[in-house]
């Protein structure tokens, strides 16, 4: 005679149910607005015009959400990280109406270089955003600063 | 006998008692220095004391003004912020889907985000900048 099972299995069974119901739970993505980011652009875009600095943050996201991809993919070889946060960092929004004052550069190129930009692919990227913002034409020592401060090498060519 | 409270402003108090002409200072606030800025992210964790929103909080003190440019390029983020932030907080209290996709979608990725520059500005290698995170507690 087989012996009686049914307690055990049943309770073998709500045990299974229960781990589906919360694995059901954890499977099935809560539901969220069609598109998430773009009401965040609309929220961002209806309080101003000057959204650079929204937009780079939705970048460093997107950065952040494409190496936990990758990871999520188990793939070994991550992409090159370091080279593509710095790059992102090294685009910060600059304000349209900012103007740029060498006195203040040469205090903030210092400043940056000791804390933020102490790679040098940063440091290089981070000096052509500014030259592209700030051509030759406009702001002649800006280039010979970046240079003289090793943001750029002597012969690195500027966007101008 | 305290004044009442004035009957539009749902979000202030009775104001500053005053006796005799004489108008009492307001209190300090329990924690100085303590505002209640990333609501946002107050909003999606549900507390402002919660590790990660005083992470962000800390990261937005030490960020925003350690230089002129900074400050300069951080100051309109923070204007349009606390323009928009107030109406995505009401949005996110009055739908939990949203509440729910802002703090896996956004929050938690900017939080992670914060966590891997500063890796990086530590001068992390590439292999520590990946390495899976210590576990957080919200």
């Amino acid at each position: 005679m087989l012996p009686d099972l049914s307690y055990r299995s049943a309770a073998a069974a709500q045990a299974l149910a229960d781990d589906g119901v919360a694995a059901a739970a954890y499977a099935s993505p809560p539901e969220m607005p069609a598109d998430l980011y773009g009401y965040l652009s609309s929220a961002v875009a209806s309080a101003g015009s000057e959204t650079a600095g929204f937009a780079w943050a939705f970048e460093g996201i997107a950065f952040f959400l494409g190496q936990a991809a990758t990871r999520a993919d188990n793939q070994r070889q991550f992409g090159p990280a370091l080279e593509a946060l710095g790059a992102w960092l090294a685009r910060p929004p600059i304000p349209v109406g900012a103007s740029l004052s060498m006195t203040d550069a040469r205090d903030e190129l210092t400043i940056f270089g000791e804390r933020i930009f102490t790679r040098l692919p940063a440091r290089e990227q981070f000096a052509q955003h500014l030259l592209a913002r700030w051509p030759l034409a406009t702001v002649p020592d800006l280039r010979s600063l970046l240079s003289e401060l090793q943001y750029l090498a002597a012969d690195t060519d500027s966007t101008d | 006998m305290a004044p009442l409270r004035h009957p539009t402003d749902h979000a202030g108090g009775t104001g500053a008692p005053s006796h005799g002409g004489q108008t009492f200072p307001a209190c300090k606030p329990v924690v100085e220095g303590f505002n209640w800025d990333c609501i946002v992210a107050t909003a999606a964790v549900g507390s402002p004391y919660a590790p990660r929103v005083e992470e962000l909080r800390r990261a937005r003190r030490e960020y925003r003004d350690f230089s002129l440019w900074a400050t300069l390029i951080s100051e309109p983020v923070l204007t349009l912020y606390r323009k928009f932030s107030p109406k995505v907080v009401r949005d996110m209290n009055t739908d939990p889907a949203l509440r729910h996709a802002m703090l896996l979608y956004a929050v938690q990725p900017i939080f992670h985000l914060v966590r891997v520059v500063e890796c990086y500005l530590q001068g992390a290698s590439d292999e520590e900048l990946t390495a899976v995170p210590e576990r957080v507690p919200r």
